[in-house]
């Protein structure tokens, strides 16, 4: 797969100018100043960098900056993603290079996947560069290594999801501009759109929602599981011994965390059984397995690196404390449905209001539940839309069909 | 990548590849190289292609000639599996486009009328993409470059950026990279549109030199003079439809009719002969000279030659 004759010769492109040193110039300068303004901020503003801090302060310090910098980090692959990628097809045939490549003996399969490679390359760069930073928050402490590599496990994952729907975004269109507000569109959407809806969702339920602090009534989260930044406040935010800090230390995931949390306390303290968030877990949890799997083996083959990557990585998230579930009838239809995957979650979200927590039972023991329903949800549906991406970007280059006359 | 620079020519040669064939070239295969059977071709409405019987042997260099609009690129297009056929056949090298494309695509080389070029790439990366695209062998690949570059003469620009080459280069650059599978089939859509005389010439004689190398040629142009000398055979269409085709000399013979000829002298008058055959033009000249009344200063066919055939059929003016 590395042998990828797209991959190679994207790699070879896009290294050799000068472009891709501006941007990661610019992405890490961006990055240190945050690390320098939340460290400011938390540490320097009352106590004065050279004076000793208590040891849970320098905590919410390391928390603090870790969270922040992650925040920023999520944003900036979230911006730079489409922008990088946009062209990735749609540029091809612009160029008019399109159809010499389509000419030979390479798969449309081997030139979306190499460009999505060619995509993530450039993203892994970006995430290796600010692994430093991740370093120092590490070593002021208040968080663990898990948590920094769950993390930057999701900004990989949102960075695979993200380029692969603008590989197929790109794929799909003729021109690059089209290309490019299409995917920019398809972020702003799942980032901005789900907050919106959310908070609409509530004015209309008049419910109280992201600025409360709890309330056990919320519009339904399912809304939000699109979100990449829901996404990770969910993932970070599931240490139990950390408390909702006070105002020293605002968390950038606060809002949404406070979102998230009631689905999460409904799983561990095992209270009440029939939250909307708990059913979203029963219908959707078992779903997990076989869409990626049904999907890597349907869709693109399994020799595919996206799925095998995407699995891994949600193993590696999922391995700190594994939940069981099945992967048996709920999940078989999802993944038998192949491009329809993102369909999946939704509606069987919708559909299964009534049933009650399975793995909630299961794991209402004490220990953190470390793969809760929304992440699940989340997750299917990420991976979901990145197959169905290159699924179609595949099929679109199957017939060429471009010739202009 | 230091060149290996005995043998490369070779991998491109047929005749040095020990497979099927023997003395001159594939004569294993069918007879024909190109066959189109009741081609159509439709854009919603517009009939692009209609109709079109086309028949190549191997070997030959086939030119289509045709105005813009014509219908060239479509068939062209067909015959590279890059475009479905609406209906009718299309059998390439052996090989129906419609059943096995990745095969038809195995064996022919397409050089499209419009150069892409990417940024930022070298001459050999460029061509070392395509043959890692062609599923050629890493190890094989250094030798194949050399011998393509040496083939389209740009051996001395193997690290320059591919867009910073002439118009002519890149030209080779893609006929270049069309060879890089050693197709049986080139398909080349206006190769020579752009260049300058001196590239076009060069161009001619990289077609002879491919043609010598037991290759099928299929060139397209919507300007007959550039194709006159290097092609053998020759088919005209108009209109998505093949009205005539065969080789140049067959073809002129066939709508000879009314050849003309100019006659100047050296008083200043001119005037115009109608000669139906070389016989009859041969006596005109012998008259005209033994005559000796005026001195003849030139003696020419007028519009002789494909190019007036050309625009005649395309006006319609003969069918």
């Amino acid at each position: 797969m590395i042998r990828n004759p797209v991959l190679q010769r994207e790699l070879r492109e896009r290294m050799s100018g000068s472009r891709a040193m501006w941007i990661l110039t610019g992405y890490l300068g961006l990055l240190v100043g945050i690390f320098y303004f939340v460290y400011h901020a938390q540490a320097g503003a009352q106590t004065g960098l050279d004076i000793v801090i208590a040891p849970t302060e320098v905590a919410q310090i390391g928390r603090g900056i870790f969270e922040w910098v992650l925040f920023f980090m999520l944003l900036l692959v979230l911006f730079l993603v489409p922008g990088l990628t946009s062209g990735a097809i749609a540029g091809e045939r612009e160029r008019q290079t399109l159809i010499p490549m389509q000419v030979t003996l390479l798969t449309p399969r081997s030139i979306v996947v190499g460009k999505v490679m060619a995509s993530l390359a450039f993203l892994f760069l970006l995430i290796v560069a600010a692994l430093p930073l991740f370093s120092l928050s590490y070593l002021i402490g208040g968080i663990d290594l898990i948590q920094v590599i769950e993390g930057l496990g999701i900004v990989v994952i949102t960075g695979i999801v993200y380029a692969c729907i603008t590989v197929g975004c790109s794929a799909v269109v003729k021109r690059v501009q089209t290309a490019t507000v299409l995917s920019y569109g398809v972020v702003l959407l799942t980032v901005m759109g789900t907050f919106l809806l959310y908070t609409a969702a509530g004015l209309v339920d008049g419910t109280p929602t992201l600025s409360a602090t709890s309330s056990s009534a919320h519009p339904p989260a399912v809304i939000l599981i699109a979100n990449p930044l829901a996404l990770t406040a969910a993932v970070i935010a599931r240490d139990p011994d950390q408390p909702d800090t006070g105002a020293r230390s605002i968390s950038p995931f606060a809002p949404i965390r406070r979102v998230v949390e009631p689905l999460r306390r409904d799983g561990t303290g095992g209270g009440s059984g029939s939250g909307s968030g708990t059913t979203t877990g029963t219908a959707v949890g078992p779903a997990v397995g076989p869409a990626v799997g049904g999907g890597s083996g349907g869709l693109i083959g399994g020799d595919v690196p996206v799925p095998a990557v995407a699995t891994t990585i949600v193993v590696a998230v999922d391995g700190s404390a594994p939940v069981p579930f099945s992967a048996t009838s709920d999940g078989s239809t999802l993944g038998a449905r192949g491009g329809a995957a993102n369909a999946g979650p939704g509606t069987t979200v919708g559909t299964a209001p009534g049933a009650t927590s399975g793995s909630g039972g299961g794991s209402s023991s004490g220990l953190a539940p470390t793969f809760d329903p929304f992440i699940r949800a989340s997750l299917v549906l990420m991976i979901g839309l990145a197959l169905a991406s290159v699924w179609l970007a595949s099929i679109r280059l199957r017939i060429p069909a471009e010739v202009e006359r | 990548m230091t060149s290996t620079s005995l043998p490369e020519i070779e991998l491109l040669d047929p005749i040095a590849d020990p497979g099927p064939g023997g003395d001159r070239g594939r004569d294993d295969g069918p007879p024909l190289a190109v066959e189109t059977t009741a081609l159509v071709k439709r854009y919603g409405s517009v009939h692009a292609v209609r109709e079109l019987d086309l028949a190549v042997p191997r070997g030959e260099v086939f030119g289509l000639i045709g105005p813009n609009g014509a219908g060239k690129t479509t068939t062209f297009s067909i015959l590279a599996s890059l475009l479905i056929p609406t209906s009718g056949r299309a059998v390439v090298a052996g090989v129906d486009v419609r059943d096995d494309p990745r095969d038809v695509r195995a064996k022919v080389g397409y050089m499209p009328d419009i150069l892409g070029v990417y940024d930022n790439l070298q001459v050999d990366e460029y061509l070392r993409f395509f043959a890692a695209s062609y599923r050629i062998r890493r190890a094989e690949q250094p030798a194949l470059i050399d011998g393509l570059l040496e083939l389209v003469d740009l051996t001395g620009k193997r690290t320059a950026m591919v867009n910073s080459l002439s118009r002519g280069m890149k030209q080779r650059l893609s006929l270049a990279r069309s060879l890089v599978h050693d197709p049986e089939v080139l398909i080349l859509d206006e190769p020579a549109s752009g260049l300058d005389p001196r590239a076009r010439v060069d161009l001619r004689e990289l077609l002879h030199e491919l043609q010598a190398m037991g290759k099928t040629l299929l060139v397209s142009s919507h300007i007959l003079s550039e194709l006159e000398e290097m092609c053998t055979q020759i088919g005209i269409m108009e209109a998505g439809r093949l009205l005539v085709a065969g080789a140049p000399d067959e073809i002129l013979e066939r709508f000879h009719g009314t050849r003309r000829v100019r006659v100047r002298f050296a008083d200043g008058t001119a005037e115009e002969h109608a000669v139906a055959d070389d016989a009859e033009q041969q006596a005109l000249l012998r008259r005209l000279v033994v005559d000796g009344s005026r001195d003849v200063v030139e003696f020419a066919e007028i519009g002789g030659g494909l190019e007036e055939l050309f625009l005649r059929i395309t006006e319609g003016t003969v069918t």
